[in-house]
């Protein structure tokens, strides 16, 4: 397995780089500061099941993290984990005992496996290399977008981020009581604010 | 109290996607000059309400530590206590549909 570096391939992305070197550079470093939050996230989740976690899997599961929520990036490890998870996938369902390492025999297995609903990839024909990929691509700013427009606002609220949970019923569930009890706390808050207030003008009135 | 990530840092990532979908949106009005002013709704980028940051906060560690823990599943199945990318490669797809 690879160690985990993107820059091996970074002739094939040229597609995505250059359209802005300071919305780029601005993404950098959002993109490091996320990592970071991530390494800290997945540690602690892993500590409390026992177990540690190898360096290349956090750092793939925060560049998906970030491509999910927003952020551009190029994930050769992440994109070789995909191909692989989804060509074995493949495999298991269609029973083959071949291995599948060329290339191209990888991007035809992406192009049927269930994973190519979230990504776009540009096949450069002569050489057939991935020139470029969006793996679910600002999936959930896009999504908790389009929601709030749709409701004719132009400020993203919570049931829209909620919304953008649908795939998966439980994961809807988690968010919305979660969301209940943020709304519980602000409530608690606001109402010791007004009493606390109310007591200040009593004493002011005293 | 959980570690979860800083809702500024998500909002900020969110801006990022809101203004060049601004500038898109913009842009193709231009080209439909017949639709005239007062079509603008989309004129200004989206912004987010504090407890919207705070859910996809929320949200986001949920994509953590699902990632983790299944990983941990198929890891510990394995007998080891230390999580590999090979662990990580068969959750993928499912982890991907649920998000």
């Amino acid at each position: 397995m690879e160690s985990g570096d993107d820059e091996g391939d970074g002739d094939h992305f040229d597609v995505l780089k250059g359209k802005d070197p300071e919305a780029e550079e601005r993404a950098e470093l959002l993109k490091d500061r996320f990592r970071l939050s991530v390494i800290s996230i997945a540690t602690s989740e892993a500590k409390k099941v026992n177990m540690e976690v190898a360096e290349p899997v956090v750092a793939c599961i925060a560049d998906l993290a970030f491509k999910y929520t927003g952020g551009l990036s190029n994930p050769c490890m992440t994109l070789l984990l995909l191909f692989k998870s989804s060509s074995s996938l493949l495999r298991m369902a269609s029973g083959a005992l071949t291995e599948v390492s060329e290339t191209t025999d990888i991007l035809k297995v992406m192009m049927n496996a269930m994973l190519v609903n979230s990504c776009e990839i540009m096949i450069d024909s002569e050489n057939e290399h991935v020139i470029s990929s969006e793996l679910g691509f600002e999936q959930l700013a896009r999504d908790v977008e389009l929601f709030a427009h749709h409701g004719g606002r132009k400020s993203v609220k919570m049931e829209d981020v909620i919304l953008s949970a649908h795939r998966n019923e439980h994961l809807a569930s988690l968010l919305r009581t979660y969301s209940q009890e943020l709304k519980g706390k602000q409530l608690q808050n606001e109402s010791k604010k007004k009493r606390s207030s109310k007591k200040d003008d009593k004493e002011i009135r005293d | 109290m959980e570690t979860s990530f800083d809702p500024d840092l998500i909002h900020a990532i969110f801006k990022l996607v809101w203004s060049s979908s601004a500038e898109r949106d913009e842009e193709t009005e231009a080209v439909d000059v017949e639709v005239g002013a007062g079509a603008s709704k989309k004129s200004r980028p989206t912004t987010a309400n504090h407890s919207a940051l705070s859910v996809s906060c929320e949200l986001l560690r949920l994509f953590i530590t699902e990632a983790i823990e299944r990983t941990a599943i198929i890891a510990e199945a394995e007998g080891t206590n230390k999580i590999e990318p090979t662990h990580l490669e068969r959750i993928l797809p499912q982890l991907l549909l649920d998000f």
